[in-house]
């Protein structure tokens, strides 16, 4: 076939009749105004209802500056290494250089993707500082372009996609002073993007109670972000996975946090995405997702409704509650939670290979049984490798 | 939300949605699957709206949208996901060539997600390289070896089907019998 043939055929397939559409617009608009007013509260620094709780200790991110926080400290060096298409959420990429005196050194991570890192420091009160990395070729423009439009009075649109047609995107109102000899954008007032290599870009969003927050502060703060800061797995958790197939990685990490003593206090069980384990290339194969595992004692819900179904399971003298959810239009998938054992809250989700019928490993059960090696509440005895 | 921001969003995608439906039909070869891409598109469209609509291509955004929500539901996540292979693509009843045409279909149904998303943009959506590459988040190289890749799967499904005959592969040259095949399911299933 050549191109004249797949244009040929393109036509023809999409002139076949379709059905009457069930694209429900009203819907679309009711959903998307909750998905806006989430993410406005993230960048607000409100708790993250949407980032899950994984148990997470950070250790040598070495983010923040030490007991002296206004001295000098030089800008970072520039990166020598290549910068990746796909971050590793087990090792963040980034970290804060330097933060203004006074500011809580507490650094938290409201997620890790393989396309986004994203750490947050400081408080409403003292100043939040939200600083967004994004992985080569996510976002759709490039510096000199950015430029380009600014010079000739239009408002380019930066945008960068994560996963799912879901990302993000501002437009970029002005050039800001170079960062780290590289070209700087500001963008909804004094948010700062970046351009830190070629096609991949960094944002630093900046918020105060009562007086903003000088440009030039945010400017440093920015000339001062680490990048390649971590080369090798630097989250610790609370659980290896083992026997999984050899493809499979963790693609996302959510909610770790680092102290000024490098210790990682836990957070609760949220909603929303969690980390994720499965396969990043290839085919759609399962996925272990939502996990969420601290050290507390928590709460499972136990369903009674057609399509979200519970029992209690006995899984060695530990009481399981395992929930089968058959909705229509998905493939049956499975949940386990545990309120507490060893220490531990352990709630999972597994989700079916579409080429297979059924659960690989047994179902969640055999997730548990067979795969799933709990660490205790101790960090000094979790593992930066969660895939055993 | 305003009243203004609703109605602008609402009337794009009523204007725009039958060509939605139809780059989510060939992405996804199945219309139902179709109009959930569609539906997880505009919902994030909606997101984005204030920056979407300013835009120079609303469209483009859109489309970018929608091609890498296929993309990453094909990748993993917690997105529903259907098997494709072994499902006889939808299509109505137009003749007697119709295994010919479910034939063009099935290889099409057959590719990888990123190879089927690479010819719908070049071919479809009329992009160059440089566009589908922004598009699909990866280098022109990476969309110029899709397409050769993609253009040589579609060949060798679609030439045993259509080997014999006056138009077969060995009675043309190079690309003709394809050519020669494409036309022929072009009568079967299109209206032209």
């Amino acid at each position: 076939m050549d191109e004249a043939g797949a244009r040929a055929l393109m036509e023809r397939l999409s002139a076949t009749e379709p059905p009457p559409s069930r694209v429900d617009i009203g819907l679309a608009r009711q959903r998307g105004r909750t998905l806006a007013r989430r993410r406005r509260w993230a960048l607000a620094g409100a708790p993250l209802l949407a980032a899950a709780a994984v148990v997470a200790v950070v250790v040598g991110i070495g983010a923040i500056a030490g007991a002296g926080g206004g001295r000098e400290i030089p800008p970072a060096a520039p990166l020598t290494r290549s910068v990746p298409h796909a971050f590793d959420p087990l090792a963040p990429y980034a970290a804060f250089g330097w933060l203004p005196k006074g500011l809580p050194r507490n650094v938290n991570s409201p997620g890790s993707t393989q396309a986004e890192l994203q750490l947050m420091a400081g408080t409403q009160a003292k100043g939040q500082f939200t600083l967004t990395v994004w992985a080569r070729g996510t976002c759709d423009l490039d510096a000199g372009q950015a430029r380009a439009y600014l010079r000739r009075h239009v408002h380019p649109l930066l945008n960068c996609v994560q996963d799912a047609g879901m990302g993000w995107s501002d437009t970029l109102s002005r050039p800001a002073p170079a960062i780290g000899g590289h070209p700087g954008f500001w963008f909804a007032g004094q948010a700062l993007a970046w351009e830190y290599t070629p096609h991949a870009w960094a944002t630093l969003y900046v918020s105060r109670r009562g007086t903003p927050v000088r440009p030039a502060t945010t400017l440093r703060v920015a000339a001062h972000v680490r990048f390649a800061a971590t080369a090798k797995p630097a989250v610790k958790f609370p659980f290896q996975l083992t026997g999984l197939p050899a493809s499979w990685r963790m693609t996302s990490v959510a909610a770790w946090r680092a102290t000024g003593n490098g210790l990682l206090a836990t957070t609760s069980n949220e909603l929303g995405s969690t980390n994720a384990v499965g396969r990043v290339d290839g085919p759609a194969t399962g996925t272990i997702g939502q996990i969420v595992i601290t050290p507390r004692k928590g709460r499972c819900p136990f369903f009674r409704g057609s399509s979200h179904r519970s029992q209690r399971v006995d899984l060695g003298g530990v009481t399981a509650i395992v929930t089968h959810f058959t909705g229509s239009g998905f493939w049956p998938y499975q949940g386990l939670c545990i309120p507490e054992t060893d220490g531990l809250y352990v709630h999972f989700l597994e989700f079916p290979d579409p080429g297979h019928t059924g659960l690989a490993f047994g179902g969640v059960t055999g997730v548990y049984r067979h795969h799933l090696r709990l660490l205790g509440p101790n960090p000094a005895n979790w593992t930066t490798r969660p895939i055993g | 939300m305003s009243t203004r921001r609703d109605e602008d969003f609402t009337g794009y995608v009523q204007a725009r949605l039958a060509w939605l439906r139809r780059v989510a039909y060939l992405l996804c070869q199945d219309w139902q699957q179709a109009d959930d891409l569609v539906q997880t598109a505009i919902t994030s469209l909606y997101v984005h709206w204030r920056r979407a609509s300013a835009m120079e291509s609303t469209d483009g955004y859109a489309r970018t949208i929608l091609v890498r929500a296929f993309l990453s539901e094909r990748r993993g996540g917690w997105a529903r996901r259907v098997t494709l292979a072994g499902q006889l693509p939808e299509a109505p009843s137009v003749g007697p060539d119709l295994g010919d045409a479910l034939d063009v279909r099935a290889a099409l149904a057959g590719l990888p997600p990123r190879q089927r998303a690479t010819l719908v943009l070049r071919f479809y959506c009329d992009l160059n390289v440089d566009q589908a590459a922004r598009v699909l988040g990866c280098s022109a190289g990476t969309v110029k070896s899709q397409t050769a890749k993609a253009l040589a799967s579609m060949r060798r499904a679609l030439e045993p089907a259509f080997g014999a005959g006056p138009v077969g592969v060995e009675q043309r040259g190079n690309g003709a019998g394809a050519r020669g095949a494409i036309a022929r399911s072009a009568k079967v299933i299109g209206h032209g």
